[in-house]
């Protein structure tokens, strides 16, 4: 078995083991880390400006470059998120939840670190597991349908939402917002527009790109400049930290290496579900982390393993998200939807057929993958040497520069200012989030869960021929359901005995008052 | 004096001359509208039929991917574009044809447009799990009166209108899942979630995993000649849809030529066969005035189709 693994991989490594072939990987990774790094920007412009150039590439070469985009880019996010606290995607929304605070206190370089180790390992074992398992999860996978489907949302979602947010009104209130939102555009089923007050643009719906530039980076832009002097004064502080304070310690590793594996392994079972996605996963995994640790206090403030969980499962997604593409033929992310247009170009059918008629290509995409993984730890170590500095640099330049990557961003991206002119209405909507307390985090899941909510809720209706009693055929689904009905029924209880605790306290002041 | 005026005249005629000249279409880059998200079958085709028509005509060809609507986002704004050739459309002659007579949001008409040419025939057809008990439509017909309702996936509006014909002419249940993508449509096959599914062509990618019951048009489907047609079965639903290359109405007889020309060549290059021989939509070059033909024919089907669909529910 094992032999009959190694050989043709050992194989595949010959077959990309030339200058143009390595050059195209590492050239792709760049880009990806670069652009991931650029706030505003992400692996959907990436692979998009790429494709034209792949077409006149040797197949192994163009699917690999692409293929180095999305892993560098994945990974190019967390930089932004934790030295300016703007996500390049909401994957990495998490990560800046304990990067930024990190950065603050002079200890970017640790919060970078950990967060490249993070993206890497994750990436490397989520790349082995599909070499490995390819053809065998695929199938598996294929038993969740649109039911399963909604009951692992509808888990993560109670999930995410009870755990991303201090107050749970004010998180809850978020969360059915961003869900409200997430239903303008042509209803699925029977293509009824939904509040699109006649505009054309909004009958796609509320594209998520405008409104997560507009409620992650812009908005805290605003915040930024209305406090620079606050924040001036940090960095002349963060010039003056230790360098060994900055460095990663044994300890760092001991609380982030738990945190690590979970986050592969969340990243990975998500990656191979279609239909999820990273944010998802490194959400999911933040949130796991912080509840298993002995000192959930310290999350949101600094804590290094948060850097860890979110980025190693952000990242463990992309190749896991392949295995349904090189096993059937079937695209599990939009990333690899893009990657079935290349193979198509390049005269090739992904599926189980590939692995017959064109097995060594494989085997060097293969290959091809786990340089990349490499080529990523190199680059960022690189890249970061650089892009810290940032950390040191003052507001009043940085924001210009980050307000004209996310107007460019956003005008490639959507394609037209009508974009422009959403990202700049939800820079407002993001800043009077944060000015009051309300969570961004729950009202992004929300917005980005709702459609696949709503969807699969739609599809297992039918599905269930509109029974309950017809659940008993999907084991899956009532796990995950009672997984989130304890979710809710904890969280309930939580907020109870809060409220209990607080009233007790209310009477003695009362009490002592009347006294 | 005489001398001035022949020079004057002489002028005059090369300054037009090169005026000609300097009018030759293209003489700066062409836009390529996409009603679709990168990654899908009309995308793939449009993105190499791009490259090919960029290299005839000496121009980059920009491709715009403007999702929405079933392609209806992206039709409706190039019917606002001047009719230049300067702004073009790779669409699915569905879009035009068929799906603003189901949404009202859509306001345009095939009237609209200018056809420069066609390049590849959809394959729709309904398509059902291999391992699935029935093996030809009046078995699924036989098997959902035993069975059903029918769990059916559909993508467009047009497949359900089809299903919703064929359930009331043979009284059978049918439950319609709506679904995003052809992605989609073939995992939920693959993982027997659906009894049926209306596929446009992307099922022949699975020989294996998925069989083709009938064809959901007129016409034959080209991999799988000896599954039927509708029509042969006795549903009175006919409707053929192309890859085609739209311009806004009005675009000037020169330009047009050029365009088509354009297409004709791009769809020799072995790199447009190449894609099309893989995605298993077969190749079959029409010109401007046949394409805007079978264009109106298949306006005049959707319009009956609609019409009997209104007539049936009330």
């Amino acid at each position: 078995m094992m032999t009959t693994m190694l050989d043709p991989l050992l194989q595949g490594f010959a077959a990309i083991g030339t200058w143009s072939s390595l050059g195209w990987i590492v050239l792709g990774v760049f880009i990806g880390y670069t652009v991931g790094a650029i706030p505003g920007m992400g692996k959907g412009i990436a692979t998009a400006i790429s494709i034209p150039l792949t077409f006149y590439l040797s197949p192994i070469a163009a699917i690999s470059y692409l293929i180095g985009i999305a892993k560098g880019s994945t990974a190019g996010s967390a930089v932004s998120a934790i030295l300016i606290n703007t996500p390049g995607e909401p994957s990495s929304a998490p990560t800046a939840l304990d990067g930024y605070p990190l950065a603050r206190q002079g200890k970017a370089g640790k919060a970078l670190r950990m967060g490249l180790y993070a993206s890497v390992i994750g990436d490397l074992v989520s790349t082995i597991v599909l070499i490995g398992l390819a053809a065998p999860l695929a199938r598996y996978a294929l038993a969740i349908g649109p039911v399963e489907q909604f009951a692992i949302l509808l888990f993560s979602l109670t999930f995410i939402g009870a755990l991303a947010s201090d107050s749970m009104v004010k998180g809850l209130m978020s969360g059915v917002l961003g869900i409200l939102l997430a239903t303008v555009g042509l209803e699925i089923e029977t293509a009824v527009p939904r509040f699109v007050f006649g505009q054309l643009e909004l009958y796609e719906g509320l594209s998520v790109i405008p409104l997560a530039i507009g409620m992650m980076a812009t908005s805290e832009m605003v915040m930024q400049i209305s406090r620079h002097r606050e924040i001036d004064a940090q960095t002349a502080r963060v010039r003056e930290v230790k360098v060994s304070d900055d460095r990663l310690t044994l300890e760092d590793w001991r609380v982030s290496g738990p945190a690590i594996l979970r986050g592969t392994g969340i990243g990975v079972f998500i990656g191979i579900l279609p239909g999820l996605g990273a944010s998802v996963a490194s959400f999911m995994s933040y949130g796991v982390t912080k509840k298993l640790s002995k000192t959930p206090e310290r999350f949101g403030k600094g804590a290094i393993e948060g850097v860890a969980a979110a980025e190693s499962a952000d990242n463990a997604v992309i190749p896991a998200s392949f295995i349904p593409l090189f096993a059937l033929g079937i695209p599990g992310s939009v990333i690899a939807a893009i990657l079935i247009a290349a193979f198509m170009i390049q005269g090739l059918t992904p599926g189980p057929l590939l692995f017959q008629q064109d097995a060594a290509l494989v085997y060097g995409i293969y290959a091809a993958m786990i340089v990349a993984s490499l080529v990523l730890l190199c680059v960022g170590l690189v890249g970061q040497r650089f892009f810290s500095r940032i950390v040191t640099v003052r507001v009043r330049l940085i924001v210009p520069v980050v307000l004209f990557f996310c107007m460019f961003g956003t005008l490639v991206q959507g394609g037209s200012t009508f974009a422009v002119w959403m990202m700049i209405a939800f820079t407002i909507v993001g800043f009077l989030f944060k000015k009051l307390g309300y969570s961004f985090v729950t009202f992004l899941i929300g917005f980005i869960l709702g459609p696949s909510l709503e969807l699969t809720l739609r599809q297992s209706l039918p599905l269930l021929n509109y029974d309950m009693a017809n659940l008993t055929g999907h084991p899956i689904a009532i796990v995950f359901i009672a997984l989130a009905a304890l979710t809710a029924a904890i969280v309930a209880l939580r907020a109870r005995k809060d409220a209990a605790a607080r009233a007790i306290t209310l009477t003695q002041t009362s009490r002592e008052e009347l006294q | 004096m005489k001398l001035g005026t022949l020079t004057g005249l002489a002028t005059a005629a090369l300054l037009a001359v090169a005026g000609a000249a300097r009018a030759e279409f293209p003489e700066k880059p062409i836009t390529m509208l996409i009603g679709y998200a990168p990654g899908g079958g009309t995308d793939t085709v449009g993105r190499v039929l791009a490259k090919g028509m960029s290299e005839a005509l000496g121009q980059p060809i920009n491709v715009v991917n403007m999702p929405g609507a079933a392609g209806g986002v992206a039709a409706t704004t190039l019917t606002a574009k001047a009719p230049d050739g300067y702004t073009i459309l790779l669409a699915p002659t569905a879009t035009i044809t068929s799906y603003p007579l189901s949404n009202e949001a859509l306001t345009y008409k095939p009237e609209d447009f200018t056809v420069f040419a066609s390049v590849a025939d959809f394959q729709p057809a309904l398509v059902a799990p291999a391992s699935a008990p029935y093996d030809s439509f009046d078995e699924f017909v036989a098997w959902a009166k035993e069975n059903g309702p029918a769990k059916y996936a559909i993508l467009t509006p047009t497949s359900r209108m089809i299903m919703e014909l064929i359930e009331q002419q043979e009284s059978i249940a049918v439950n319609y899942i709506p679904l995003r993508s052809g992605g989609d449509m073939v995992n939920g096959l693959m993982g027997k979630q659906f009894d049926i599914a209306y596929s446009g062509g992307v099922h022949q990618r699975y020989p294996d995993d998925i069989k083709a019951l009938v064809s959901a048009s007129g016409r034959k489907l080209v991999l799988d000649p000896d599954v039927p047609t509708l029509p042969e079965l006795g549903y009175d639903i006919d409707g053929v849809s192309s890859f085609v290359v739209f311009g806004p109405a009005a675009v000037e007889a020169d330009v047009r030529a050029r365009l088509e020309a354009a297409v004709a060549e791009a769809f020799k290059g072995e790199d447009v066969q190449k894609v099309l021989t893989n995605t298993g939509f077969p190749a079959r070059f029409v010109g401007g005035d046949e394409a805007t033909a079978e264009m109106m024919t298949q306006y005049a089907s959707d319009k009956k189709l609609i019409e009997r669909m209104g007539a049936a529910l009330q």
